[in-house]
């Protein structure tokens, strides 16, 4: 049985600045996620922002339309550069945001974390993991 | 990163499903679920068999399960039989399928975004 995490690994064909930046600044994370953060992450800081349809996926962007406005917030825990970055799943939960996620009461964090071997000269891997114990691994 | 409902099955979390996650977010209590899914019902003795936790923290953890509605206990003379109750297991499952496959839809956006 596998019900105490959920671990993602992608190879993104992208440089290691690219993706950091993709993931740490509100504007770009905020881009492909679908929402808009009224500022930056920054560690142990709390950013609001609200439900904005993404610009990536047209069929993402109209099932998020309906929650257009809808407040959001994440806290960021970790913010290591080029490495490791996360945020507590409850900081995003416990807030305003609580109820629009699928796995509002997941437990857990979010990390991306970097490299680790697996990433290569064509792009950079990038693991997120959502996980019960709550632990940064 | 994390899922959003408006980006997937719009399905909203049962009431009570933070229990089921808060109660297996513990290695022991895992541990417990493991075993009584590969062996089916047993006694406390049983499951403290072979284990280096005392009688009295597995009845704990039990209990805080029980509580979620994971498990439950029937008597049977002196001593409880506990049992997995599979409907919330399977609920449990779900609700991480569901996460899952948004996560999935989440990075192919991050993808597309920083490979455009």
């Amino acid at each position: 049985m596998d019900t105490d995490r959920i671990e993602k690994k992608v190879l993104l064909k992208a440089s290691l600045g690219r993706v950091w930046r993709a993931l740490t600044d509100s504007g770009e994370f905020g881009s492909w996620f679908g929402v808009r953060f009224a500022g930056p992450f920054v560690v142990g800081g709390t950013v609001r922002g609200v439900i904005v349809p993404t610009t990536v996926n047209a069929e993402v962007a109209a099932a998020q339309k309906p929650y257009e406005g809808t407040a959001f917030e994440i806290t960021v825990e970790r913010m290591e550069a080029e490495r490791l970055f996360s945020f507590p799943l409850a900081s995003v939960c416990g807030g305003a945001g609580r109820g629009l996620f699928g796995g509002a009461d997941y437990a857990g964090r979010v990390c991306a974390r970097g490299g680790g071997g697996w990433g290569d000269a064509d792009g950079y891997g990038v693991r997120v993991r959502c996980d019960s114990t709550g632990a940064a691994g | 990163m994390i899922p959003i409902r408006g980006s997937g099955l719009g399905v909203a979390p049962s009431k009570g499903s933070a229990a089921i996650f808060a109660a297996l977010g513990d290695e022991t209590r895992l541990r417990l679920v493991a075993r009584l899914c590969h062996s089916g019902p047993m006694s406390i003795t049983r499951l403290t068999a072979g284990t280096d936790i005392t009688r009295q923290a597995i009845t704990k953890h039990l209990r805080v399960m029980r509580a979620a509605g994971l498990v439950r206990n029937t008597r049977h003379g002196r001593e409880s039989v506990w049992r997995l109750e599979q409907k919330r297991i399977e609920t449990a499952r779900y609700y991480l399928e569901m996460i899952s496959r948004q996560w999935d839809e989440a990075l192919e956006r991050l993808r597309k975004f920083v490979e455009g």
